[in-house]
């Protein structure tokens, strides 16, 4: 009896050990960006994310974004490095997303923020505030989410609006 | 409200598919093997079915192409125990992709046999990758899929419209096959507008509907040979 119990006791703390490690898992980004920085320089948010106002994503930048700024040292912050070393290597900077829906659901920013007229901020929250990157997304973008917006703005709710 | 319809001139089509091309290219549509096919598992959202008009020996091979005939009242929809698939206002038959289970009981109940079901994961050769079209969404392996009449187009006019801050035209919507037809046997239109170019010819004397006595109201008109 007695090698069994010790048995489920080391069987039951290997196996909270990976839940815990589970769900402590965030998306770590490559690069730590700062929001607020460049918000305070005055950069504008399509600088970086050049395609809302004509297309339906924003986009994430391209590393020869950041060069236009940073191919000369300009801070201290020792991830300014990392930014040449992916130029150098040709690579993209790989930005994790925490903003995507599935693939069969349409979306348009350009609908939303360009024609619409509404602002980044009440669906991603201030971001151009945040001093880290974000290791959650602001709101989780469910269905219903959509959907009781939609509600309260009379926008169209029906399914083939949103589903393709 | 619209009620989007589509007429096709069975006079003017001469069977050349490019409307098939059209639509496989538009809407990701995915490319099976030989063996697959010899298995009847090939997905065409719009097809040319053969078929021979008059008695031997004074008979005439003719093709007919069949896209989703939009039914007012879809056998198809009756039969779907989850809801994911259904007519909207303006008269199109959807699918919710993420919705289906792939019972397909909804293949089986379609009178046009439009459905298909997607019996493999989908896949293309590397050299198409970077030209499907991302307004589609890719269908997985174990839903059923059908002509949609292009509705994503019906998005994008409808965010075009927007931006220009007028009305939505019937001219700006109109699906991949109807556009790329180069006999200009096809036609798309608003069928609420009486004075519309479908409305026109659903009128004509040559006009005539896919197994009109089931009485589902389809909203593809054909307009018939030879008259
Ligand atoms: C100098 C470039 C730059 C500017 C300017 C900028 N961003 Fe970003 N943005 C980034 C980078 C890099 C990331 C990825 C790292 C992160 O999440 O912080 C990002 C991430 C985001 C994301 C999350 C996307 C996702 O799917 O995870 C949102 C939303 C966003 N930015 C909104 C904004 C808004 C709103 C503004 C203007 C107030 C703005 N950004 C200005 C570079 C920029
Ligand atoms: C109505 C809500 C809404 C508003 C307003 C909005 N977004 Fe988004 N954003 C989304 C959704 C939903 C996604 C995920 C889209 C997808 O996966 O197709 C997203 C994704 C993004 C992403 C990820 C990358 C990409 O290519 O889309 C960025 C960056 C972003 N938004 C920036 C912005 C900026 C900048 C603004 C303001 C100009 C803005 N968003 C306004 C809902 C919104
Ligand atoms: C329009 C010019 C401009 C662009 C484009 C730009 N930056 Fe910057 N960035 C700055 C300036 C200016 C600072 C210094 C801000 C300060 O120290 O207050 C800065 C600071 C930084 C820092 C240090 C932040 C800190 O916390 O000290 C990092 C990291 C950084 N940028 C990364 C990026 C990345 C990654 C991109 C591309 C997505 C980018 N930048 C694009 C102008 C720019
Ligand atoms: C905060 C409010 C809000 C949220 C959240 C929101 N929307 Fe919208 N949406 C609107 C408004 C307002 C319109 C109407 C815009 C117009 O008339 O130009 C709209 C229009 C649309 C349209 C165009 C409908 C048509 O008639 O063609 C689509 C598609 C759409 N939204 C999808 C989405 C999806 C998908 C989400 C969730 C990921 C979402 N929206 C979240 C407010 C919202
Ligand atoms: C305003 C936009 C919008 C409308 C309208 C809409 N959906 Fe969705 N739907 C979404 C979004 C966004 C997701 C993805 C949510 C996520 O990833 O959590 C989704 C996901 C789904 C899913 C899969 C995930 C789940 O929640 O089970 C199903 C099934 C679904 N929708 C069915 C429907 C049906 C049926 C209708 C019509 C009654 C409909 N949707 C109308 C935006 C919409």
């Amino acid at each position: 009896m007695k090698p069994f119990l010790i048995g489920l006791a080391i069987g039951t703390a290997i196996l909270l050990f990976f839940i815990n490690f589970g769900s402590s898992f965030r998306p770590e980004q490559p690069i730590s960006f700062n929001h607020k920085k460049h918000h305070e320089q005055g950069v504008e948010c399509a600088t970086c994310h050049s395609y809302f106002k004509e297309l339906t994503f924003s986009g994430m930048p391209k590393t020869a974004v950041c060069m236009e700024c940073h191919k000369d040292s300009i801070t201290k912050h020792p991830d300014e490095e990392k930014i040449k070393q992916f130029q150098k290597n040709g690579e993209e900077i790989p930005w994790k997303r925490l903003y995507q829906q599935p693939d069969d659901v349409f979306f348009s920013h350009r609908r939303h923020v360009a024609l619409a007229g509404m602002e980044c901020k009440s669906c991603h929250g201030d971001i151009g505030q945040s001093e880290k990157p974000p290791t959650k997304p602001w709101v989780k973008m469910t269905m219903k989410w959509c959907m009781d917006c939609h509600t309260k703005t009379k926008a169209n709710n029906d399914c083939l609006a949103c589903h393709v | 409200m619209h009620k989007w319809g589509m007429v096709i001139d069975l006079d003017r089509c001469s069977g050349c598919q490019t409307c098939m091309a059209a639509c496989h290219a538009e809407n990701n549509i995915a490319i099976i093997g030989p063996e697959e096919s010899a298995m009847g598992r090939t997905i065409h959202w719009i097809e040319l079915l053969p078929y021979i008009e008059g008695e031997y020996p004074h008979i005439k091979a003719r093709l007919l192409p069949r896209p989703c005939m939009h039914c007012e009242h879809p056998a198809c929809i009756k039969v779907c125990p989850v809801g994911a698939t259904y007519v909207n206002e303006e008269g199109l038959v959807g699918i919710v992709y993420s919705r289906c289970i792939g019972c397909r009981y909804c293949t089986t109940a379609c009178p046009y046999t439009v459905r298909s079901f997607n019996w493999y994961e989908p896949r293309w050769p590397k050299e198409m990758k970077g030209s499907l079209n991302r307004d589609v969404s890719i269908r997985g392996k174990g839903v059923v899929e059908k002509c949609s009449f292009c509705h994503h187009r019906l998005l994008k006019a409808r965010e075009r419209a927007k931006a220009e801050k007028r009305e939505l035209l019937s001219e700006d919507y109109i699906p991949a096959c109807v556009q790329a037809c180069p006999s200009n046997a096809m036609y798309f239109g608003d069928l609420n507008d009486p004075f519309s170019t479908v409305s026109i010819l659903s009128r004509e004397r040559r006009a005539f509907k896919l197994l009109e006595d089931l009485g589902t109201e389809p909203k593809v008109i054909y307009l018939s040979e030879g008259m």
